[in-house]
């Protein structure tokens, strides 16, 4: 299997030589393009994420040495920086690989989603570039398949493991529904912007943005549709609020519980939810201690998470066994390509057969040609159906070579005849793409 | 045993079904969409209303006076409690709340099913015009308004205990078990709307009956004063709930213990002996 995977992850490659090796969204047409140039590329496919930079190639062993070259020509940063960090895998070991990072097994955080439409992304880029071709459109195909399935069947993906998700379904505890509550955020830090972003992705009524700084309070709040104030301008958003996100740089906490007993006394006792995700702590610790107030600081969140990680961790038996799955499946459908030259040569000549004959009596059926042609289309795909099934049956149970070694011995063909019937042979009932041979024979092994 | 005893052990089955279900269903990592717990409460309702029709009809044709509803002993108020108390939540707010209410419900409709299965001394009625449209109306709208209160008192413990689990993250956990404190709050309040719209019903039904049967639409029979005492305490905390004045624990705290009047109008009265309720 002349399959190559070659790449970097935030396993094996600190952030700083990853970003270096990242192709952005729009440069990635370009890449692949070049990528698919190379000498000895046949087919190729290219993933991109923040934490993961990997090439997927259909070819020989020697183009390995052109990849890193491609990597170093295209990003202008030389081997020497990122060779220590790169990894390699071949053969069937790159198709169990991207199983395992479209099912997110791969993945930092184990089990989330976004890897699964990044690799969707990937695979629709390398087809519209047709980059693709019949083997690695196979792997990418049933890759995608695999992370649908995982995520469909297991709870891989079930529960939030993020700090900002967790902040989201913890404020739906409080409120339910999120569509009539205000938020109010103190502070624009990178935590809170994931936050802010999960919150209005969730559908909140209104964003309120308050920063020491008002240009930042103002960049944020464009990103989101939210009304920026200075940050002095607070306390009176506060007592509009249901959820408060906070994350400032301040050393001292600046929400205090006698200023928020005074607002919960203004607000009847609204419930308030302030979610403290900022280290040292915004939010005075006593203003949990206060009725109808709901506070978590990131150590509580970061509990949630673990517990929830837990979880996740106790599916991946279950995910490595659907994975398993896909690669018997594929397997299968790879042996059966492999034994194509074999039923080629089966199908040359029984197709030699019949033109020789054809040729002695065709005279008999002078002005009937075209039901002539119809009837040997249905003798032959009569004829050839059972030999074929169980040729794939053979190929499922791992015994397709013995089937091949018996007929070559009993239909010897000469060579020269092949490309008279190669069509055939690509899918033997419907010989119109490539690709569909595979699709056939897997739909049929029902894998 | 007869058809009723027969469709009251039925139907005390699924809800004990139900609430085990519930349990499972707590105690799942995964959330699913269908509730077995919600579909069998369910089963056990129908059932529930069978046995209702077939005691009232079984009481007809054995040529009792003319009430016919099965409240005439201790053991038939519960069961008929019991019926109240579903009939109440699939009629008014079964389409506002969520799955996880049926764990509040379950067990409190057991606890009133449990005395059909002892045997119960038969109340002896000795008052006139029983046979009435208002008295029939006073005892229903009565139980179910009693039922009502009861619901919101049920949600009102659970958002208690919700609050506990939030505030003190012991359990945090277990958040995506919980339902939202503020859809509680709604159902504790829309229960009570309707405990007082049916409270009050059963008020005016039972002084309209008062008139017919002895010629005065008063009385100072200690459960009419209660049940005027408790009607007048809840439609004060609807009031402030509705116009903002109380919310979250606190008013919740406040109608919890609000249910103390409802027993005592409900029970507590009745104990005592006097006037024209027992």
């Amino acid at each position: 299997m002349d399959l190559i995977c070659l790449g970097i992850n935030h396993k094996t490659c600190p952030v700083d030589i990853r970003e270096k090796l990242a192709f952005s969204e729009e440069r990635q047409p370009e890449a692949l393009s070049s990528l698919k140039s190379l000498d000895g590329v046949r087919e190729c496919f290219l993933l991109s994420t923040c934490n993961r930079v990997e090439l997927y190639v259909h070819g020989h062993l020697e183009v390995v040495p052109k990849l890193a070259g491609f990597l170093e020509t295209f990003h202008g940063f030389s081997q020497a920086h990122f060779l220590p960090y790169l990894y390699q895998f071949q053969g069937s070991a790159v198709v169990e690989h991207l199983f395992r990072v479209a099912s997110g097994l791969d993945s930092l955080v184990v089990g989330e989603n976004e890897i699964f439409g990044q690799v969707r992304n990937a695979f629709r880029l390398a087809q519209r570039l047709n980059a693709l071709d019949s083997m690695l459109y196979q792997v990418a195909e049933r890759a995608i398949r695999v992370g649908k399935k995982v995520r469909a069947e297991t709870k891989i993906s079930d529960r939030a493991v993020s700090v900002s998700s967790i902040a989201v379904d913890l404020a739906r505890k409080i409120f339910g529904d999120n569509s009539n509550q205000r938020v109010l955020v103190l502070g624009t830090g990178k935590m809170s912007e994931q936050t802010v972003k999960r919150l209005v992705a969730s559908g909140v009524g209104a964003v309120t943005v308050a920063s020491r700084t008002y240009e930042r309070a103002l960049e944020l709040a464009q990103k989101f549709g939210a009304t920026p104030i200075h940050f002095n301008e607070w306390p009176e958003a506060l007592l509009k609020s249901d959820i408060v996100i906070s994350s400032t740089a301040s050393p001292e906490p600046i929400v205090r519980a006698e200023e928020v007993a005074l607002v919960m006394h203004s607000r009847r006792h609204k419930p308030l939810c302030f979610i403290d995700i900022a280290v040292p702590r915004d939010i005075d610790s006593r203003v949990g201690e206060l009725d109808d107030v709901y506070l978590y600081d990131i150590d509580d969140l970061r509990v949630v998470s673990e517990e929830n990680l837990k979880l996740r961790k106790k599916e991946i038996e279950t995910c490595e066994a659907l994975v398993q799955n896909e690669l018997n499946s594929f397997d299968q459908w790879y042996r059966y390509t492999e034994a194509k030259p074999s039923i080629q040569k089966f199908m040359t000549y029984f197709e030699r057969v019949v033109e020789d004959e054809l040729a002695k009596a065709r005279h008999q059926f002078k002005g009937k040609e075209k039901e002539l042609n119809v009837l040997l289309g249905r003798v032959r795909a009569r004829l050839l159906h059972l030999p074929l099934e169980q040729l794939k049956q053979a190929a499922k149970e791992g015994h397709l070579k013995n089937h091949i070694n018996t007929l070559e011995a009993l239909f010897p063909v000469d060579e020269s005849t092949k490309s008279a019937t190669s069509d055939l042979i690509s899918n033997p009932l419907n010989p119109s793409h490539p690709n569909q041979a595979g699709a056939e024979f897997t739909k049929s092994t029902n894998l | 045993m007869n058809l009723s005893n027969l469709l009251v052990s039925f139907a005390t089955f699924f809800y004990v079904a139900a609430l085990c279900s519930y349990f499972l269903e707590l105690s799942r990592d995964d959330q699913k969409e269908f509730s077995w717990g919600s579909l069998l409460i369910e089963v056990g309702f129908l059932i529930h209303t069978f046995h209702i029709f077939a005691q009232t009809f079984s009481k007809v044709h054995n040529g009792s006076d003319t009430f016919f509803l099965p409240v005439g002993s201790f053991a038939e108020n519960a069961n008929f409690f019991a019926w109240s108390l579903a009939f109440v939540y699939f009629s008014f707010v079964k389409r506002n709340t969520t799955e996880g209410f049926g764990l509040i419900l379950s067990p409190l409709l057991l606890l009133f099913m449990i005395p059909s299965f002892f045997p119960s001394q038969p109340i002896a009625f000795n008052l006139p015009s029983t046979g009435t449209n208002y008295f029939y109306l006073h005892i229903l709208s009565a139980f179910f308004g009693y039922a009502s209160f009861a619901l919101s008192f049920a949600a009102g413990v659970l958002y208690l205990a919700e609050d506990r689990v939030l505030k003190r993250k012991s359990q945090i956990h277990f958040y995506h078990k919980l339902v939202p404190l503020e859809a509680l709050e709604r159902f504790v309040f829309r229960t009570m709307f309707w405990g007082l719209v049916l409270l009050g019903m059963a008020i005016v039904t039972g002084s309209l009956w008062m008139k017919s049967a002895f010629q005065s639409y008063w009385t100072t029979d200690p459960k009419s004063l209660a049940a005027i005492l408790t009607w007048g305490f809840y439609l004060t905390l609807v009031w402030l709930h509705e116009i903002s004045a109380m919310k979250g624990k606190r008013v919740i705290l406040i109608s919890v213990w609000a249910f103390a009047l409802v027993l005592f109008t409900f029970i507590g009265t009745s104990a005592l002996k006097t006037g024209i309720h027992m």
